[in-house]
Formats: structure tokens, C-alpha cells, sequence
């Protein structure tokens, strides 16, 4: 296993992968600011097992694992050694896809490998939404003093393993771009809401009420400020753990709906989400 | 050898560590072992990251920054320090005494006692000792230990058994006298015999550093190592742990007549988790009482893991009760060395990053 | 007991095939002092014992006959 000390690392792996001229089957669609990020601090490494290249994310107690492939026999036939090689470590791994089931989910399920958890996507069609009647108090955009609250928040509430978790650094770049709106009250952090806009879509991507706050409608005013934010996007999107029925409920509410385009978080390990 | 002390106790203690940490995956590449034999080293001796200083940073920077931490915050006052204590295997010079350059730094009273004492992984142990027995003169009524060690420098990257075990710190520990009735029962052993088990071959008069001091060798495990860098014979050193501190506990508790079960605390040097826990079941004491979660957190910083793993487990508690501790510490010498005696509510119990 | 010994020393270092018989497991190099660590750790958990570390020696540990001896003086 060695350290990665250069993205083109990257682009290199994805060549010679190609060169074995048969398929490319990967769950790796970096993003270069976040890799980047993850190679200066040392927490990038990659190794190479037959016809597949794997990276791995080095987290506090398991590796996030990514693959590059030649095809689903080759990943099958090195998935053993690697088994071995991690016997002793938690692998997590994340599969996008817009089917229920597939030969890929089914090489990793043969190889012992349990499901973690899943998530859906919803997505809803901007609509007109009366901005001006919904009190956004106490809303506000975060500022570089918050940053060690929000990643404390973000490491004791959120799970690691089954939602990508940004990095500080990552998130204070966040902060810096304005993606991130808390609301705070007492200087408490009482909820936050870490939103993207990505050409003509916005994305939530963490949005969080702390149980003290639970009855003061912070989630209704965060989500509705987020709202008035991408108001010039035609697209909102955001990924939700399937297991969450409250969640879902509540996004359909605001007229969300389930696409059909799943992340199946898998481990080679037998541990489970719990909410 | 039997010691016991009266009326004196620990007041406050610090830990000073190095902000840099690295992870046992980012020096993987340097041993000469495949991703599975390195990744179940790890495994098996339980490591994960280590704290390591910049380059250039010695043991007395992590010390100064300390007492400078302590004087500001007005939990220690200069001119009350009757004696300085500084318990390191990794001094500044071979001369002067650091003790006395922090003493000079720090423009410290003449009248005082300023001692450097080279002692390893039982070091701290023989520290507070020295301090007890320096309380026992009237006109010494507080003593500042200082245990603190460097020696990631000293260590080759490519030694698998020691690089990614080894970490740095330093730790500053108020011992005085008490009007409390206090009891502290010791003990503690040398063996001589043992005395090359860990060594630094080069650097001192016997071996003075030159050209070849820096070569690097290669031993029979696959280790690459020279001169200059620590050699441990593992299996020795695992050896008489296992056999000498067992039995040292016990007669430490028989001649204090107390129970193991009422101790609550077993804070040992920090070797590694399987050795402690070897330890634990031998003296027939719940591994919860015997904390062992030092090495994978900060590394094995020698003497001082003692401090850092009573900081690590029970600041918040030691800071509102009294415990009953059982500490221990043992390696290069061959040492080792116990105490059992009271600690707490104590004044301070922090850690600090440099 | 014979074979649970030979599934976790198989577990530790899948290389080798440890049916084989062999005079000394260390010599031969199939077994290093991490793997002893290991071992003994899998043959707590297994046999449910805890090995003294006073006998954690090369010795005890060099083939299937003296692993065996050393846990028959466990099972006690």
C-alpha cells in the first residue's frame, strides 16, 4: 500500500486500467478539491491487486475504499486478496446506481461483504415558494469562528461511515464560499444547513438540528433560507438514508420526491447503520 | 528495595505534547513488510497515530513551554520550586544539565536543587521517588518533576519494531509536602544484567559518533538500523515484563496490606496494548483498571506514558477525588519500579499542544 | 483442538499450509515474534484461556505438538 502523492496518480490508475482494453468498472468519481485535500495530509494511499487499482481514504477507524476495475470477474477474483491484506481494518465502500440490484453489488455480496446502509435520492422542480411569509430569525451564514463547533457537530451527530463527512478544511473552504448557514442563538449552535450549487442545481448536503433545539422550528427556518438561496436553481437535490422514514415524510412534504438512483454503503465488516 | 514515604503528595500535573501526528499507514512504505504482515503489526500490537516533534525541537522546548504555561496560568509561582527534577533520555547537551538551562531560563532562585536523571520507560517512577526523598529535607518543600523524552530523532524509519511505536512528550508533575496523613509504599529493582536489552550504541564516549556511527545496518528481522538509533532485544524486554512486574505488584500490595481489588487504578508505562494486557490478567486485575490505550493515541513516549495515560483516563476524575493508584513503570536499565499511594483531587490535570 | 490450532495459525499466515508437518514453525520462518502476538491473541479468544506471558516463548509455540502441550496446560 502506498501513499498517493499526486493526483494525477488518479488519471494515471484510470489509463492503466483501460490498457487492459475489457471494461471500466469503478465506484471513484473524484472530486479533485476533496482529494486534494486528503493527499496533503497524508490520508490518501492506493494499491494494486491484479487488474484492479484501489484507493483508500484513511479515516480515524475504517478506510473509505474505491476501485478502478478491468471488469467484475477481475474485481472478484482481487477483492480475496485484499480481504486478507484488510482482514483487520473496516472497509467502507459506496455504490451509486439507479438499480435495486446488479452484478456489481453481487461480486461484493459474494465476497461477504454486508450492506451498511442505503441511501435515495429526492429531488424536486423548483416551484415558486412564498419566501416572504416565513420568518428565516436567527438564520445566518457561517463565519470562520465557527468552524471547530460545526466539525465537532458534524463528528458526534453525524455517522462517518455511512455519510462522506468533510474534512475541517473542506468545510471551512465551505464556509468560506458561504455554503453554510447556521442557526445560532445564545452563541449555540442550535442547527446548520451545508448547501452546493452546481450549475443549475442545489444541493443540500448536511442539515442538522441539534435535540435542544428540536421545538423551535430551526429546521423549517433553515431549510426555507437554503430554499430562498437557490432560488434560481431549477433542480434541488439531496441524498437521504432510506431506513429515515421521518425524513422522507417530511421531504415529500415539502414536495420532494424518491428518484430511483440508490447508494448502497457496503462493509466487510458485520456492523450495521444505527439511527 | 522497599521504600515508603509520609505526608507528601502529587498537587498537579501537566502534559506537554507535540501537535504533529502521524499515522502508522503514512510510514507503511519504509518496513520491509508486505500490506498485510505491516497492517497486522498494527493489529496486533494495537497502534494507530503518534505524536512526533518538528525538526529541531528538543525535550526542554516541550518543557519550557510547559512551565511557561503553568507560571502564566498562576498554578505554579517561581520562587516556591525548591528543587527541579528533569527525568530524560534525550538531554540537550552532554553538558551543562538541562535542568539547569531551564533554571537559567527561567531566571529560578539559587537556593535550589537542579537535577538531571537519566532514566527510560521507568522513569517517571524514579523521579517521584527522588522527589519524595528530596521532601524529607525542611528545606524542600516543593519539588517540580519534569519527565520528558525525544527520542523519535533517535529512532530509524526503518525499524518496524520501534519506529511506529515510539512517540514524544513531556510531562511536568508538582510533588509536596502534605499536612495530610499520607502513605506511599515503593518499591523498585534494577538488573544490570539486562542493561544492554535497550540501548543507543554511539553518540556517548564509549562509541563517539563518525562516519561509520551513521551506517545503516541490516539485522536478522529485516531492519534497517545504525549505530545512532535504538536497538531494543524485543523478546527479552517482553520477557522480564512479564515475569518481574507481576510479582512486584503483589509484594507491593501485601506490604501496604491492601487488596487489588481496591485499588482503582493501575497506570503503567505503556509498552504496548498485548503486553499490558498480558500484564492485567497475570496480576488478576480487570483490564479496565489498567488503561492501555496510551500507545495507539500518542505513541510510547517512555516515562512519560504515565502521566499521559492518567491525564488520557481520569483528568476530570483526579481532579474531584482522591484515588487509590497503583503506578508502574519498567524497561531500560533493566528498571522497574512501583508506587501505591493516594492522588487527588488535584489541583491540575491538563495537556497542553506545542 | 488439533485442528482449531491449524484454522488460526492458517488464518495468520494463509502462505503456508500448516497441516504440513514441520519441526519448528520459527526456523522455518513461518512464524515471527508478531505473529506469536498474534496467535496467542486468536488462542484466547478460541480456547476462551488467557496465556501467561511468562510463557510466551518461542519454544512453546514451534509446532502443532508443543502448541497443543502448552494448552492442555490451560485447560486444567
Amino acid at each position: 500500500m502506498k501513499k498517493v502523492t499526486d493526483f494525477i496518480e488518479i488519471n494515471q490508475a484510470v489509463v492503466r486500467i483501460k490498457n487492459y482494453k475489457k471494461k471500466l468498472v469503478t465506484n471513484f468519481f473524484p472530486n479533485r478539491e476533496k482529494v486534494e485535500i486528503w493527499i496533503s495530509k497524508n490520508q490518501f494511499y492506493t494499491i494494486e491487486i491484479g487488474e484492479v487499482i484501489y484507493f483508500l481514504k484513511k479515516n480515524e477507524n475504517f478506510y473509505a475504499l474505491f476501485f478502478i476495475a478491468s471488469s467484475n470477474e477481475e474485481l472478484d477474483k482481487s477483492l480475496l486478496e485484499l480481504l486478507v491484506d484488510f482482514s483487520e481494518e473496516i472497509l467502507m465502500l459506496d455504490i451509486v446506481q439507479r438499480e435495486e440490484t446488479s452484478d456489481l453489488l453481487n461480486v461484493f455480496y459474494s465476497k461477504s461483504f454486508n450492506l451498511y446502509t442505503s441511501l435515495v435520492r429526492m429531488n424536486r422542480l423548483n416551484h415558486q415558494v412564498d419566501l416572504l411569509s416565513i420568518s428565516t430569525d436567527g438564520v445566518k451564514e457561517a463565519s470562520g469562528h465557527h468552524l471547530i463547533s460545526l466539525t465537532n457537530i458534524l463528528y458526534s451527530f453525524f455517522d462517518e461511515k455511512a455519510e462522506q463527512l468533510p474534512d475541517e478544511k473542506e468545510l471551512g473552504n465551505w464556509i468560506e464560499n458561504k455554503n453554510v448557514l447556521i442557526y445560532e442563538e445564545d452563541n449555540q449552535i442550535g442547527g446548520f444547513l451545508v448547501y452546493e450549487i452546481i450549475g443549475n442545481t442545489l444541493y443540500l448536503r448536511y442539515w442538522f438540528v441539534h435535540p435542544n433545539f428540536r421545538d423551535k422550528r430551526v429546521g423549517s427556518k433553515l431549510f426555507y433560507e437554503f430554499e430562498n438561496k437557490g432560488k434560481d436553481a431549477n433542480r434541488h437535490l439531496f441524498w437521504v438514508i432510506r431506513s429515515n422514514e421521518n425524513a422522507i415524510k417530511r421531504y415529500k412534504h415539502y414536495g420532494f420526491v424518491e428518484e430511483k438512483m440508490y447508494n448502497f454503503v457496503l462493509t466487510n465488516k458485520n456492523i450495521r447503520y444505527e439511527e | 528495595m522497599d521504600l515508603y514515604f509520609k505526608d507528601k503528595e502529587i498537587t498537579g500535573m501537566l502534559v506537554i505534547l507535540p501537535s504533529n501526528e502521524i499515522y502508522f499507514e503514512e510510514e507503511m512504505e519504509n518496513y520491509n513488510f508486505s500490506t498485510a504482515k505491516s497492517l497486522k503489526l498494527k493489529a496486533a500490537l494495537g497502534l494507530n497515530k503518534r505524536r512526533v516533534v518538528q525538526e529541531g525541537v528538543c525535550a526542554s522546548d516541550l518543557a519550557i513551554k510547559g512551565l511557561d504555561y503553568l507560571f502564566s496560568n498562576g498554578k505554579l509561582v517561581k520562587e516556591e520550586i525548591d528543587a527541579l527534577l528533569f527525568v530524560t533520555q534525550s538531554p540537550d547537551y552532554i553538558m551543562p544539565p538541562t535542568s539547569n538551562v531551564i533554571q537559567g531560563h527561567f531566571n529560578l532562585k539559587q537556593d535550589m536543587i537542579c537535577l538531571d536523571i537519566n532514566q527510560g520507560c521507568a522513569g517517571f517512577i524514579v523521579g517521584v521517588n527522588q522527589a519524595f526523598m528530596l521532601l524529607d529535607q525542611s528545606s524542600i518543600s516543593k519539588v517540580v518533576l519534569i519527565n520528558a523524552d525525544v527520542l523519535s530523532p533517535k529512532v530509524s524509519k526503518r525499524d518496524r519494531n520501534s519506529n511506529p511505536l515510539i512517540g514524544d512528550a513531556a510531562s511536568i508533575t508538582i510533588i509536596e509536602k502534605t499536612s495530610n496523613r499520607t502513605e506511599i509504599f515503593g518499591s523498585i529493582k534494577m538488573d544490570g544484567k539486562g542493561a544492554f536489552s535497550l540501548q543507543i550504541p554511539a553518540g556517548g564516549a564509549k562509541l563517539p559518533i563518525s562516519a561509520n556511527t551513521s551506517e545503516m545496518l541490516e539485522d536478522v528481522s529485516g531492519n534497517f538500523r545504525s549505530k545512532e538509533n535504538l536497538v531494543m532485544k524485543g523478546d527479552d524486554v517482553f520477557n522480564f515484563v512479564q515475569a518481574e512486574v507481576p510479582p512486584m505488584i503483589e509484594s507491593l500490595l501485601n506490604m501496604a496490606k491492601i487488596d487489588k481489588d481496591v485499588v482503582d487504578y493501575y497506570m503503567f508505562h505503556q509498552p504496548n496494548k498485548f503486553m499490558l494486557n498480558k500484564v492485567a490478567d497475570k496480576i488478576g486485575v480487570n483490564r479496565g483498571k489498567m488503561p492501555s490505550n496510551i500507545v495507539e493515541n500518542f505513541g510510547n513516549s517512555s516515562g512519560v506514558t504515565i502521566p499521559i495515560v492518567t491525564w488520557f483516563n481520569v483528568a476530570d476524575e483526579i481532579k474531584e477525588k482522591r484515588l487509590k493508584i497503583c503506578f508502574s513503570g519498567f524497561g531500560v536499565g533493566l528498571t522497574w519500579a512501583s508506587l501505591l499511594m493516594d492522588v487527588g483531587p488535584l489541583s491540575f490535570c491538563e495537556m497542553i499542544e506545542y | 483442538m488439533k485442528s482449531k490450532i491449524i484454522a488460526v495459525l492458517n488464518d495468520i499466515r494463509p502462505e503456508f499450509d500448516f497441516n504440513e508437518p514441520v519441526d519448528n514453525f520459527i526456523e522455518a520462518g513461518m512464524l515471527d515474534s508478531f505473529d506469536l502476538v498474534t496467535l496467542v491473541t486468536s488462542l484466547d479468544e478460541v480456547f476462551e484461556i488467557s496465556i501467561d506471558g511468562t510463557d510466551i516463548l518461542p519454544e512453546n509455540f514451534s509446532n502443532i505438538e508443543s502448541i497443543l502441550n502448552l494448552l492442555n496446560k490451560y485447560s486444567k
